[in-house]
């Protein structure tokens, strides 16, 4: 992973492994699932982090 | 891979909102990667952002439009199987309504069907959430 994305997955989709460590990151939602197929069901899981001051409703 | 159903399921979460591992069971018994959903009573059902539902091929029956806090956006209905909790301890639902939209919101387990199904507790001090089924 490109060092300098390393702390900031704000608003981004992310691959998390069993560690909670992020191993892959796209603001593309499509992008990780992609990625996420590579492992199998339960050794990741994808998450979008969110903007700590950003409130949600739809 | 060997899922064993349960009736209650008990979670820890490390970010601020309570999040809840779900997955979603396709057509041909496949499954999606685990995914992470929002826990949302104020969502009266689950939502997902229309490129989930494209991926794997979802269909999708147009609704009206939604008016959300980003603007008017574009639904649709889908039904769906869904498994909350990680693979080998989850709670089944089947042929669920869920609503996707056209903007790019996070997963959102709102009321319809895990708030009417289950006892839901969130433990906000201690970041623990416990389900538990009827």
């Amino acid at each position: 992973m490109n060092k300098n994305d390393t702390n900031n997955f704000n608003n981004k989709w992310v691959l998390i492994n069993k560690k909670n460590e992020v191993i892959f990151s796209s603001k593309n939602v499509k992008d990780v699932l992609k990625k996420g197929k590579e492992f199998k069901i339960g050794e990741v899981k994808i998450e979008k982090k969110l903007d700590p001051k950003s409130c949600y409703f739809y | 891979m060997k899922t064993r159903h349960t009736n209650s399921l008990a979670f820890s979460y490390t970010e601020p909102l309570p999040m809840i591992p779900l997955r979603f069971i396709l057509k041909n018994n496949e499954s999606t990667p685990l995914m992470v959903g929002i826990l949302d009573s104020g969502s009266n059902e689950i939502a997902i952002p229309l490129k989930i539902a494209q991926e794997y091929n979802f269909e999708l029956n147009k609704r009206p439009p939604s008016f959300t806090a980003g603007g008017k956006v574009q639904s649709f209905s889908s039904h769906v199987n869904i498994n909350i909790g990680i693979p080998q301890k989850e709670i089944e639902f089947k042929n669920i309504e869920i609503c996707v939209l056209d903007t790019n919101i996070p997963i959102l387990v709102g009321i319809y069907p895990l708030f009417l199904d289950c006892k839901v507790s969130i433990d906000g001090l201690n970041k623990k959430i416990l389900l538990l089924k009827n």
